[in-house]
């Protein structure tokens, strides 16, 4: 049988003029663009959002990595520098950031004159997250126009206030919610890149370093994260998942490697008692580099401004 | 004075019905017989002669990331056909596709296009792949939204020369949404899911909703793996929990579906996941490799069962 190379799939389509649905937002030069970004929802994002000072949005690509984990707890190392800290949740399928952060299942979110109102955490960590609406086994089935349409309603829609930093946490992949964060959310700071210490997962974490520059958003560092542990039998390290391919990542693409956190059970636990361990675990290593990373962003974010 | 407020019941971004069931993200709930005009139409039609002649479909489905998914698909793929059988494996993970480099063929080999459709690559073991890792450049990064994300599963069901295989096991990305409902909506006759898990609590919060969500689409939950469940120290040789054990065990019991057992972490299965090999061909003495083997034999066993008798 004859056989030829198999270069691309037949399911592209032409330009239909449509900027808030477009998969090529980024790669395009048409001056729609510019339409685009003025007028309609891009407007009443930036006007809603225009007393929030910083955003910084944690990327994984890939997932279970610890987007949420260190979504939370970057919030809590802020706070703890002395910063008002509001996380906005765009998982949509699987909300954990409140249940990360303990808040209790009674509190939902509140809609107020002018709009809707955060809920804030025991640690004084605001969130806004569809956790907070949603059953517990309530599945959401959203497509790309309902996840668009959230993004933009909790973009817009939502009471923010005077605050220092919005800290974004995004699902895995590159597609939906990672695309319409990076649309719609204006004068992002910069992003951060979660990874594990896998050869294998850098192939999806530097899928969103890619991204980001096509995005024209600054990468602000590389957090390895499950990087190592201390047996508990015989205190000798492990690697788990092998070693420093997150810190190799970081140097070919020419970012900051911000640290590695290890895997540990109290970690695990702090997570599913919603207690952040930066606050729980203060005296932790992993606290240390947490709070160092708040440190660097803090660094990176505000001598540009 | 304190501002007066109510509580946000719904996000409003619903939609109502426009008849265009391709697209409607209530599919399963939805009763209108229209909705089955889908599956005997266009590619769909094709997809059921395509995949003909493949004996049982497996999704191995998570709901939440990095659980182990595309790790237990290469696995189990390779642990059936350890014992014996053809086996395909079709990634639907577009934006994150890892079976080629868990293969070890990313980079080496193409999907080619024949007359009768694309031709899978073939990795170890006789394995058959299908994924769009395998057309991507190195630096290449998808973002396809819900149309095109359909498109995509549409090819790989109704234009692959799948040809005679005993198992095609489908990976799945995180998530409930786009590519889930695809593949549940598209793949004639699945056989049902293998759910993969981790033992903390809150992870159990994505691992329920995607068995609701094969619950609510009709599609058997076949049994639950607990993953990452203990590490064995390679100093000592001991057992201990990196993660609360047992949230596994527990939501398999809610749902009362079985419960295949738990795979250790272990730095051997990581290192084979890099080097391209599954980690049941290169260390088989490895208690997951053991365990991994066992849920082929239970689900081997299970499916020639309740396959029909001609």
């Amino acid at each position: 049988m004859e056989t030829r190379e198999l270069k691309k799939l037949n399911i592209y389509e032409g330009c239909s003029k449509q900027c808030d649905a477009c998969e090529s937002f980024f790669e395009c030069n048409a001056p729609l663009k510019d339409i685009f970004l003025k007028r309609g929802i891009s407007a009443f994002i930036r006007e809603n959002m225009k007393n929030v000072k910083h955003k910084v949005i944690v990327f994984g690509g890939k997932g279970g990595v610890g987007k949420s984990m260190l979504a939370i707890n970057l919030a809590s190392a802020l706070k703890k520098l002395g910063k008002t800290v509001c996380i906005l949740d765009q998982v949509y399928d699987c909300p954990a950031i409140p249940l990360m952060l303990g808040i209790s299942e009674d509190k939902r979110l509140m809609i107020g004159e002018n709009g809707m109102l955060p809920v804030e955490s025991d640690h004084g960590v605001k969130v806004v997250s569809t956790g907070l609406i949603l059953d517990p086994d309530e599945v959401i089935v959203w497509f790309h126009d309902m996840k668009k349409n959230a993004t933009e309603e909790l973009l817009a829609g939502v009471d923010y206030g005077d605050i220092d930093y919005l800290v974004v946490d995004i699902p895995a992949g590159t597609s939906s919610e990672t695309v319409n964060a990076l649309k719609y959310i204006p004068d992002v700071d910069g992003g951060l890149v979660i990874t594990v210490p896998s050869e294998v997962s850098q192939n999806v974490a530097k899928r969103c370093i890619y991204i980001m520059r096509k995005a024209k958003v600054p990468v602000l560092g590389v957090v390895e994260n499950m990087s190592g542990a201390v047996c508990a039998h015989c205190g000798a390290p492990v690697e788990i998942l092998q070693k420093g391919a997150g810190e190799r990542m970081a140097e070919s693409e020419g970012i900051p490697f911000l640290g590695r956190i290890p895997m540990s059970r109290d970690i695990s636990v702090s997570l599913d008692q919603g207690n952040p361990f930066v606050v729980g675990h203060a005296d932790s290593d992993a606290a240390k580099v947490m709070m160092h990373i708040g440190e660097k962003v803090i660094e990176a974010v505000e001598a540009g401004g | 004075m304190a501002e007066e407020t109510k509580e946000v019941l719904a996000i409003n971004v619903d939609y109502s019905c426009d008849y265009k069931c391709e697209n409607c993200e209530r599919f399963f709930d939805c009763e209108d017989p229209q909705k089955l005009k889908v599956y005997k139409r266009r590619r769909m039609g094709r997809a059921v002669v395509k995949m003909g002649k493949i004996k049982h479909k497996i999704a191995v489905s998570g709901g939440k990331g990095g659980v182990g998914k595309s790790m237990t698909a290469t696995n189990l793929a390779a642990a059936f056909a350890l014992l014996g059988n053809k086996v395909t494996i079709l990634d639907q993970d577009f934006d994150g596709s890892s079976i080629p480099k868990m293969l070890g063929i990313q980079g080496k080999k193409k999907l080619m296009l024949g007359s009768n459709g694309i031709i899978p690559a073939e990795g170890i073991l006789g394995m058959h792949v299908v994924s769009l890792g395998l057309l991507q450049a190195a630096d290449e990064v998808i973002t396809m939204f819900h149309e095109m994300r359909r498109g995509t599963t549409e090819e790989f069901l109704a234009n692959v020369d799948y040809g005679e295989r005993d198992y095609l096991i489908i990976d799945l990305p995180p998530g409930t949404s786009s590519d889930a409902c695809n593949l549940m909506q598209y793949v004639p006759s699945l056989d049902g899911t293998v759910v993969v898990t981790v033992p903390p609590v809150v992870s159990q919060l994505a691992a329920r909703r995607a068995t609701i969500l094969s619950a609510r689409a009709g599609v058997k939950v076949l049994g639950v793996i607990e993953n990452m469940s203990g590490y064995i120290c390679g100093e000592c040789g001991e057992e201990f929990d990196l993660m609360q054990m047992g949230g596994g065990e527990k939501l398999a019991e809610e749902l009362g579906v079985p419960f295949f057992g738990r795979l250790p972490l272990h730095s051997e299965l990581s290192e084979a996941s890099d080097e391209g090999v599954p980690f049941v061909v290169k260390y088989p003495d490895n208690p997951a490799s053991k365990a991994m083997m066992n849920v082929a034999r239970m689900l081997d066993r299970v499916l020639s069962e309740d396959a029909p008798k001609e």
